[in-house]
């Protein structure tokens, strides 16, 4: 395989409900799910829930994680959607580890290239993007220690990001 | 595929047509299709190796000449009333 998802995922996977509190009642067992993944040799997985904010505006939220397992055999756990008390969506993420930069794939429909921001700290990048009623945000650990400025590329609602590692 | 549950669709009932909107990151418009069948709506959509397919029930009768307009990953599909 030329590119390889990045192992590792940021927190154990047992930490998983401490981390989500509540929106794992909505969920149900999610280690339970992860279990049946791994027994039954798939790859990845996802599971959502919805959140009504206030029926009289229409507006229904959607929240949700995915599981992909590794080639390791590790899964990596990722948040998406948008929060209850928040108009920030978190979006999905994919990092390429590869051999002198990291790629990450984040979904960003609706957006307009100007709309989109990263901010590179630390070899941690903040990603902000969209304006109004449609918005992104989500931390992004490329797993890597980084050098110069990050690349972006937006096509089609899909925002690729190149890195260099130091 | 694991893309296709991430994005669910807004349907807005409006006095003339009904605007059905949807997200599918990675698909320009020429990848679309829409399918009208009575009252129901399928939506397909293949990007590389993204595919999306959604399936809308509408319980409101609606012209088979959609218009589907958009950019970015948004798309937004009128359709008039009968």
């Amino acid at each position: 395989m030329e590119k390889q998802r990045k192992k590792m995922n940021d927190e154990p996977v047992l930490d998983f409900g401490l981390k989500f509190g509540g929106i794992l009642t909505e969920l149900g067992n999610f280690t339970q799910d992860i279990t049946r993944m791994v027994e039954e040799g798939k790859t990845e997985m996802s599971k959502t829930g919805e959140i009504s904010f206030d029926r009289s505006k229409k507006v229904k939220g959607m929240y949700g994680v995915s599981v992909r397992m590794g080639g390791d055999g590790m899964p990596r756990v990722d948040t998406f959607g948008r929060r209850p008390e928040s108009d920030t969506r978190e979006p999905i993420v994919d990092i390429f580890d590869e051999a002198e930069r990291v790629q990450v794939i984040v979904e960003l429909p609706g957006v307009e290239e100007k709309d989109i921001s990263l901010e590179l700290k630390d070899s941690l990048l903040t990603l902000t993007a969209g304006k109004g009623d449609r918005k992104y945000k989500k931390e992004i650990d490329p797993g890597a220690e980084i050098k110069g400025e990050p690349k972006k590329k937006y096509k089609n609602g899909i925002l690729e990001i190149i890195l260099q590692k130091a | 595929m694991l893309a296709d549950t991430l994005y669910g669709f807004d349907v807005f009932d409006e006095p003339d047509q009904v605007q059905v909107i949807v997200e599918l990151p990675g698909v320009r418009k020429e990848d679309l299709s829409v399918d009208m069948r009575s009252t129901t709506l399928d939506i397909i959509a293949r990007a590389g190796t993204r595919q999306y397919h959604r399936h809308i029930e509408l319980e409101i009768p609606v012209k088979s000449d959609p218009v589907i307009s958009g950019k970015n990953g948004v798309f937004g599909i009128l359709l008039g009333k009968v």
